[in-house]
């Protein structure tokens, strides 16, 4: 808020030209970042992989406005406004890590071999060093390591060029792009909950995406990629949409509960699939996988093996940013959040609240169908049987973590994608299982969803908001 | 005599709120001591102290001259304290019995030497006749009947001491159930020699333990609710609470079930009793019935503290007034030694218009014309049958009647939000019958709505979006599918100023505020727009003196306008000192149209339950 109401002379300002010039901006601004954006993005990993650095550079600029906007004073409230709402997630993600160390150090054989022996100080020290050894493996293989990117950037500046950079930017690029369909998905979930709607069938919609984005990839060939990858795109989120809204039109009309009915599209989703896959769709005898898409179809990466970050990162936060001002900015989003909120005062200020309902499930189908369609024609460029790997059972811990706002799942996503793509490096490198990961981000969600926990561990005061945010969760299980 | 409550400066803070500031007062025995305050004034919380729901931060409360510490309503219980919430804690599907009975902790499972004669008698009886014809001489047959008999004893004094310790927690009992089970059964098996059994027969004693917890539970519960049913009888005939303890909560009228919360605290033996708004949910008639109670109750020795915001209740029944304002006691007195007028400026801090002042109509056009209509509830029972009404610009139409007569359901028609069977409604003489609510609100018809937290409030939303809520999508505050919140804001703004909502802010969520604040949201919201026909249905219901005035004020601002007003409302007082014409509704038909003018109190009160003017013989017995 503070923010806002701090820029809006910019804005007024703009918003004061005329409409032609404000397009024409809109534009010019796109298409130089379209052009550098395989520098953005470079540059946005090496951020990522030196986040203290980029936090130390983000506290400076906020000190540069802050002079012009009351200094320090200023400075501290918009903090103190900002850390107030992270601190319950970040308490949840440290007590999440040192519990999931504890996991770490007495799952070790090691460790119980020494204790055997009667060495309860070798014991203590394998189980101590194994942890740090597994969070250290986590750490690099989810942001790199810190001083081999340094050190890559004077190569690249002593005339070695760019690839050092980007094989040591590796691990931030694996995040991103672990992060890319829980962006997708968290964001259908939430929108979901702010309409009052459980939608639990994220699984399901990613993998009809899935399929109709990979189908329409390879069934056509020879179109150029400005029309085929939109279409494929949409196609895509339209069969994610439709497949969703046949919950919403269920409950509109018949007043089944969509927990239910998006449960049992699911599993229809999951069998249809595996007989397509396996069936008509089935390239290859034997592999249970499509074709791969034409060329023209995949999203196009920035920059060079081995960093696999693609157009759908670019995508998922525009579709944040897109479904925040829908939610928040619009008449629709208005009336989806009434009817979310208190559904017999929406029909009491006029509002459709069938339609709402199909209109919601709609939106929130096409998102997850859009986290199927980045993962087919940004990953793997085919579908196979098996795919869709739980990203939508995780959006709704997503959406629970983001407190269902566009800006939190993006954050949310982040968090997810960092923990997943460390958990492949802890496992090849310290032979830790990735499963541990799993307990981690549980834990995580226990702690978010029962912040009386957190409060209790760190004597933190009652924030009397939040319980009043839960409320609208839970409301969800009442119909 | 000393009293039997004393409360000394009682102090309790929440953030940012206090909300009783060195509260002290005493209760003498078989006094009626009403409290009176306006929303937010702190009764509530006070009595919410007294009842171990909240821990006062200062202060201390003395029962029957022993200081008490009252941590949670099992402590409020102990000491004889009970309490009847505004809205009822019963549980719909049960019984009036088993109602009374829940949790309750002693048991009345008696342990009794006739029943257990009874029952060894008869299995000595069985075994005698069983042994005659499976053994052989007189000496055994003596033999198994004093066995059985024995047996049949030990099992009836077994159970009953189980029963006896399944009162209490449940782990005590499984663990020692379990304990006295394992010891039996591991000396049976050593006996035996059969130790290899002894983990098997462990399992064993654990399962009996856990089974038998809930089994006991039941079975005695079930005991005891016919000893309960007795007890209830008695109570109920001992202080007039006519109740059928057997019959289904859900299926009684709000008056009958009061009395059985009234009965249930009775049955835990209080004898303070805390009536938190008794009458807020009750008809004219049923509050007479309960006062008839109270007083009964009282000369019987128990004391009650009766918590109202209506003046009028509180000079008819107190025997003694506390004043509450702000979370402070300002001030003391009897019924006999004040006025309304001065309790009101008491409760209030300044000087209230009790009446409301109003020049006569001066009706024009027909606005509103309703003609033959019938709807029905979900459950296709009929609810409104041929009513026939208008409302002409000008003036106000008041629709008295008994609450669940058909008025909730007549105004959800004329709004839109429920379907007529048959019947035309018309508005301004456009046919708006089963036309959609946004039609309907386009029209020029403000609806302020019966329940405010259901329909009129999103309550998690801050009070800038919720007075947008009928116009959201409507220029100036939508541009093409933009909502423009900078404008949303200002008119937010203004209208909070005009309208006097309390805290001014516009980004606080609505369930922040109190309850006439939040009235006050909505009526802003209805009445910022150019209407030409409000419908407000119990407007006024659960709001204190200053906002009542407040938005009876209004309410005639509007009628004087131009605009036609349907004023619903069950508070007699209310519908007659505010229309012009009055509708008595009764079982969704419109009794009779009178002028206000014309009319009496009793008169209406007649017609409200059933019975025609000119035939004024019996049909009073409702509720």
């Amino acid at each position: 808020m503070a923010e806002q109401r701090g820029s809006q002379t910019l804005r007024q300002r703009i918003a004061s030209w005329p409409l032609w010039l404000r397009l024409i901006l809109l534009v010019a601004l796109v298409g130089v970042a379209v052009l550098f954006s395989k520098w953005l993005i470079l540059l946005l990993l090496i951020g990522l992989g030196l986040w203290p650095i980029t936090l130390l550079i983000g506290l400076g600029i906020l000190a540069l406005l802050a002079t012009k906007r009351g200094g320090w004073p200023w400075m501290k409230d918009w903090l103190i406004a900002r850390l107030r709402q992270l601190i319950i997630p970040a308490l949840s993600v440290l007590t999440a890590l040192i519990i999931g160390g504890l996991v770490i150090m007495f799952t070790d054989q090691d460790v119980y071999q020494a204790m055997k022996a009667g060495q309860v100080g070798s014991a203590l020290g394998q189980a101590f060093g194994g942890m740090f050894r597994a969070y250290g493996a986590l750490y690099q293989g989810a942001l790199g390591d810190p001083f081999s990117i340094i050190s890559s950037i004077f190569r690249a500046i002593g005339g070695e060029g760019l690839q050092p950079i980007i094989t040591s930017v590796r691990g931030p690029s694996d995040s991103l792009v672990q992060s890319v369909p829980y962006i997708f998905a968290g964001l259908a979930v939430a929108l979901g909950f702010r309409s009052g709607l459980f939608n639990i069938g994220a699984e399901g919609q990613i993998g009809v995406g899935w399929i109709v984005a990979v189908i329409v990839g390879f069934s056509f060939t020879g179109l150029p990629a400005v029309i085929h990858l939109p279409l494929a795109i949409l196609a895509g989120a339209v069969a994610g949409g439709l497949w969703a809204a046949i919950a919403g039109v269920l409950k509109a009309k018949t007043g089944a509960h969509e927990v239910i009915t998006t449960i049992m599209l699911n599993y229809i989703s999951f069998r249809l699939s595996e007989w397509l896959l396996c069936g008509p769709l089935e390239f290859t005898q034997g592999t249970c996988r499509t074709q791969d898409t034409a060329l023209s179809a995949y999203l196009p990466r920035f920059l060079d093996h081995p960093v696999t970050v693609h157009w759908g990162f670019i995508l998922a936060l525009a579709a944040a940013a897109a479904t925040w001002w829908f939610l928040f900015k619009t008449t629709w989003g208005f009336e989806l959040r009434t009817v979310g909120a208190n559904p017999d005062a929406a029909r009491y200020g006029g509002m459709g609240v069938a339609k709402n309902y199909i209109l919601a499930m709609f939106l929130s189908g096409s998102l997850a169908g859009l986290a199927g369609v980045s993962q087919g024609l940004g990953i793997t460029h085919n579908a196979a049987l098996g795919f869709n790997a739980g990203y939508g059972f995780d959006s709704i811990a997503l959406a629970l973590l983001g407190k269902s706002n566009p800006v939190g799942v993006v954050g949310a996503s982040l968090l997810f994608g960092i923990l997943r793509a460390g958990a492949a490096r802890m496992q090849s490198r310290v032979g830790i299982p990735t499963e541990i990961v799993q307990i981690i981000q549980s834990l995580v969600i226990i702690f978010i969803a029962a912040p009386a926990i957190i409060q209790a561990i760190y004597r933190l005061r009652q924030a009397r908001r939040e319980e009043a945010e839960q409320a609208v969760f839970s409301r969800g299980w009442r119909s | 005599m000393a009293p039997i409550l004393d409360v000394r400066n009682v102090t309790k803070r929440f953030p940012g709120v206090l909300a009783n500031d060195r509260v002290s007062f005493s209760l003498d025995e078989g006094e009626i001591l009403a409290f009176l305050g306006e929303n937010g004034a702190g009764k509530s919380t006070l009595m919410n102290i007294l009842y171990g729901l909240y821990t006062p931060d200062e202060g201390e409360v003395t029962v029957r001259g022993k200081p008490a510490e009252i941590h949670e309503p099992n402590d409020a219980i102990a000491l004889g304290i009970g309490m009847v919430h505004q809205h009822f804690q019963l549980v719909p599907v049960f019984t009036v019995a088993e109602n009374i009975v829940m949790g309750t902790e002693p048991t009345r499972f008696a342990f009794s030497w006739q029943t257990m004669g009874i029952i060894s008698g008869a299995v000595a009886l069985l075994s005698f006749i069983g042994s005659i014809f499976a053994l052989g001489d007189v000496g055994q047959w003596l033999l198994a009947t004093l066995a059985g008999g024995a047996i049949a004893a030990g099992v009836y004094t077994l159970i009953f001491l189980l029963g006896k310790l399944s009162r209490q927690k449940a782990w005590l009992y499984i663990s020692i159930v379990t304990a006295g089970c394992i010891a039996l059964f591991v000396t049976l098996a050593l006996i035996q020699e059969a130790a290899g059994r002894i983990p098997l027969l462990i399992f064993l004693a654990l399962l009996f333990a856990a089974t038998s917890y809930p089994a006991l539970r039941v079975f005695t519960t079930a005991l005891d609710r016919r000893v309960a049913t007795r007890q209830i009888r008695e109570l109920s005939e001992q202080y007039g609470l006519a109740v059928d303890p057997r019959a289904l909560t859900e299926n009684l009228p709000v008056g009958v079930q009061q009395r059985v919360e009234i009965i249930k605290t009775l049955y835990r033996r209080a004898d303070i009793l805390i009536l938190d708004e008794p009458t807020a949910v009750l008809t004219p008639q049923e509050t007479e019935e309960l006062f008839v109670i109270m007083r009964a109750l009282a000369t019987q020795g128990k004391s009650i503290i009766f918590i109202s915001h209506k003046l009028k209740e509180v000079m008819t029944i107190a025997d003694r007034v506390v004043v509450l304002r702000n979370g402070r006691v300002v001030g003391e007195t009897t019924p006999a030694e004040s006025s309304e007028e001065q309790l009101a400026e008491m409760m209030v801090g300044r000087e209230v218009m009790l009446v409301v002042e109003k020049e006569p109509a001066t009706p024009g056009d027909i606005v509103l014309s309703v003609c033959d209509l019938n709807a029905q509830d979900a459950r296709h029972h009929p609810v409104l049958r041929n009513v026939n009404l208008t409302v002409c610009a000008g003036e106000v139409l008041g629709i008295a009647g008994v609450q669940g007569n058909g008025q909730t359901e007549l105004v959800e028609v004329l709004t839109g939000l429920l379907p007529a069977t048959s019947g035309s409604v018309s508005i301004l003489g456009q046919d708006v019958t089963n036309a959609a609510p946004r039609k309907i609100t386009e029209l020029g018809v403000a609806h302020i709505p019966e329940d405010r937290q259901r329909n009129g409030l999103v309550l998690p939303f801050p009070v800038s979006d919720n007075l947008i809520l009928c116009t959201y999508y409507l220029q100036p505050f939508a541009q093409g599918i933009q909502v423009q919140f900078d404008r949303v804001h200002q008119y937010a703004d203004r209208a909070v100023t005009e309208f006097d909502v309390r805290p001014p802010n516009i980004a606080l969520e609505v369930a922040s505020l109190s309850g006439g604040n939040q009235q006050k949201v909505i009526v802003a919201r209805e009445l910022s727009r150019p209407i030409k026909l409000l419908i407000a249905a119990q407007p006024t219901r659960g709001l204190d003196v200053g906002s009542i005035e407040y938005i009876h004020r209004r309410l005639i601002e509007k009628r004087d306008e131009g605009c036609a007003v349907l004023l619903v409302s069950v508070e007699l007082d209310e519908i007659m000192a505010l229309s012009d014409r009055i509708a008595v509704m009764y079982e969704g038909a419109i009794a009779d149209t009178v002028d206000a003018d014309q009319v009496t109190r009793e008169e209406l009160g007649l017609l409200m339950a059933g019975s025609q003017l000119n035939n004024r013989k019996g049909g009073t017995d409702i509720g």
